[in-house]
């Protein structure tokens, strides 16, 4: 067990270090570069030229990687915030740190700051989806699997597959032209401000709708696929014959079964839900994790990239090692070695 | 893992072969006598399986429908996509000239939408096909030899799946620019793993049978078994997979475009035509948004429809 956590987490580090370098040097290819980036539009080419000597973004892609490395593990400083520099960029942290991100080139601000409470936002926003799609979907994909081929079931799968073919930027357009439009119930936008216009609820009903719209259906399937499988299984038959309640049977004994497969699922569903967040958060004007990444790739802005990818790249790898702990210990007939 | 990917590929497996298996599957009465289908006779007589799931109709109706207006896009369009009409802004649908109504640029919907039908049915069918290719290859490298060319394969494969494939299309597209190749370079490195994964564990199903063995005493080189004797034994559970996957391609295109990142403007793609005229969404007039959402959401649903079809047919029996 020990040994397995350990493998797992090894290749964890693996990945994120493999993830990190493999954007580091996408980025290389974007025009311009983290002096010009820095200073903005305005500056002069002797300017820019001053401050590429300085940082040595001349030296090869190794060395930089490697420097920016040693900037987030606190083993050197951030250059960025020398003072001789004259740019003003202070992180109250200090300049050399562990998990030091550097400093942000479009937001001009310690990437850390605007980081976390984007990052916090958006678990907002992911966390009441999630909290709405897991009971959700396991009751209906239960209740459907219960009696494989009834009207209910037939119904829910045709309108599972129906919601999950339907990107958010499409069920988000419809609900907008619904209840923005046509009825004014809701806002169209969920900047999380001018509360006295609209209450923080009425500007979360939305995104959390499109969001729950596209993975209800999926989750609700894999765990009706799974219901329907241990429904036909012989204690499951032997159960009934016995003469014990239908409630039982579907409590007692299908339920724990049929649970295990759809628990890893729902686990595996965070990096999708990751996706959907970016599309979301794009449409409503969310300020979350998924818009700044957006913003921040597009301008280029590689500290901001770098730190963007770990933190996704985590969420996906610690939930996958979660979802493979949880599902040794709900089953007992796995062991990892 | 390997326990989870073993299971996994016994729930794959179930429908395997069925497909293209007219003894398994299908009506009895016609079958008492196993007839010997062979070419254009077994494609038409699978063909006719599916009547059997009115999902799979519908969903392959669908498709149909999209194929001939991509394939006709000239024909069945009046104005020309790219070129305004400028006595005629954002007019509603069904009124006046341009049936599906204009754009906030006076281009007609209409157009757009069955040019938008091609581009999409080119570049996601390409995509898919490119990503076949390297994951096949993968898998069946992988899943046919062991040892440590699938320990590297895998590897890979599992650094690749634990990305959130968001951020990975971001940085390539924002990196490289946007352009119907990169989409494609984009898609075929997110989901070959995953398509690598399945072949794996049906080949590793396979690699076991007789004929594979006998293929090998015969001195068959490797590539031969896994082209011809493995590769059209998985292909089964393959189909309803790519039918799937064409779904969600469409959508990840669909995703891309709008977000500003699908094919450069002015060329109609369905993504960025909704995010192009989202902002008239509050401005009163929900139609252009929602006409091309209604569009590849239809498109997707057919892939999904199908897909369920198939696999409900192929699991029957």
């Amino acid at each position: 067990m020990a040994v397995f956590v350990l493998k797992r987490l090894f290749m964890m580090a693996l990945t994120m270090l493999v993830a990190s370098f493999l954007v580091f040097s996408l980025m290389e290819f974007t025009p311009g570069n983290v002096a010009s980036k820095t200073l903005g539009p305005y500056a002069t080419q002797a300017q820019k030229d001053i401050l590429y000597e300085k940082l040595q973004l001349g030296d090869p892609l190794f060395v930089r990687y490697g420097r920016w490395l040693g900037v987030l593990s606190g083993v050197i400083a951030d250059p960025l915030q020398d003072p001789e520099l004259g740019l003003d960029f202070e992180d109250p942290r200090g300049d050399q740190y562990f998990g030091n991100f550097g400093y942000s080139s479009k937001y001009k601000l310690p990437v850390n700051d605007v980081l976390w409470p984007r990052l916090y936002n958006t678990l907002i926003l992911a966390g009441i989806a999630f909290g709405i799609i897991v009971p959700l979907s396991l009751v209906f994909g239960v209740l459907s699997g219960m009696r494989e081929g009834s009207i209910l079931d037939r119904g829910l799968s045709y309108t599972g597959i129906t919601l999950t073919s339907i990107p958010e930027f499409a069920s988000a357009v419809i609900l907008m032209s619904i209840f923005v439009v046509l009825l004014g119930w809701l806002p169209g936008v969920a900047n999380m401000q001018n509360f006295e216009d609209w209450s923080w609820a009425s500007q979360m009903t939305l995104p959390v709708t499109v969001l729950v719209l596209y993975d209800f259906g999926y989750v609700a399937r894999m765990v009706r696929g799974s219901m329907v499988e241990v429904m036909t299984r012989p204690y499951i038959r032997t159960a009934i014959l016995k003469g014990l309640p239908y409630r039982t049977v579907i409590l007692k004994h299908a339920l724990r079964n049929a649970l295990i497969a759809p628990f890893t699922v729902i686990l595996l569903q965070i990096p999708f839900l990751i996706t959907g967040v970016v599309v979301t958060e794009t449409i409503f004007g969310y300020p979350g994790f998924g818009k700044m990444l957006l913003e921040s790739a597009s301008f280029g802005d590689i500290t901001m990239v770098e730190a963007a990818t770990l933190v996704a790249v985590f969420i996906a790898v610690s939930t996958q090692l979660l979802g493979d702990i949880g599902y040794m210990y709900i089953n007992p007939r796995i062991r990892f070695t | 893992m390997t326990d989870k990917t073993k299971e996994h590929a016994e729930m794959t497996e179930t429908p395997t072969q069925q497909i293209g298996n007219p003894s398994a599957a299908g009506d009895s009465m016609i079958n008492a006598e196993q007839p010997d289908r062979q070419g254009l006779t077994k494609l038409f007589y699978n063909f006719g399986l599916l009547r059997e799931s009115p999902a799979a109709i519908i969903g392959l109706s669908i498709i149909v429908f999209w194929v001939l207006i991509a394939i006709f896009a000239d024909l069945v369009t009046v104005y020309p996509p790219n070129v305004p009409d400028y006595e005629a802004f954002m007019k509603e649908p069904f009124m006046g000239a341009h049936w599906l109504g204009t754009d906030i640029l006076g281009r007609d919907i209409w157009s757009r939408v069955a040019f938008g039908a091609r581009t999409t049915l080119i570049v996601a069918p390409v995509a898919m096909l490119c990503a076949y290719t390297l994951g096949i290859i993968m898998g069946m490298l992988a899943g046919y030899y062991g040892g440590w060319v699938d320990n590297v394969i895998s590897r890979v494969s599992d650094i690749i799946l634990s990305f959130p494939l968001i951020i990975l299309f971001i940085v390539i597209i924002s990196v490289f620019g946007a352009s119907a190749f990169n989409i494609i370079v984009a898609v075929t490195l997110a989901a070959s793993p995953g398509i690598g994964r399945i072949v794996r564990g049906l080949t590793l199903d396979l690699r076991s049978l007789e004929y594979v063995s006998a293929a090998q005493i015969r001195g068959e080189n490797g590539f031969y078994i896994m082209m011809v004797e493995l590769l059209p034994n998985a292909r089964g559970p393959l189909i309803v997979d790519a039918c799937l996957r064409m779904g969600y391609t469409i959508i990840t295109i669909g995703i891309l475009g709008f977000l500003g990142l699908g094919l450069p403007p002015p060329d109609p793609d369905w993504g960025g035509m909704v995010a192009n005229n989202i902002a008239m969404v509050n401005g009163g007039k929900p139609f252009m948004a929602i006409i091309p959402a209604v569009a590849i959401s239809s498109l997707v649903i057919g892939f999904n429809l199908l897909a369920d079809g198939l696999r409900e047919i192929s699991v029957r029996d």
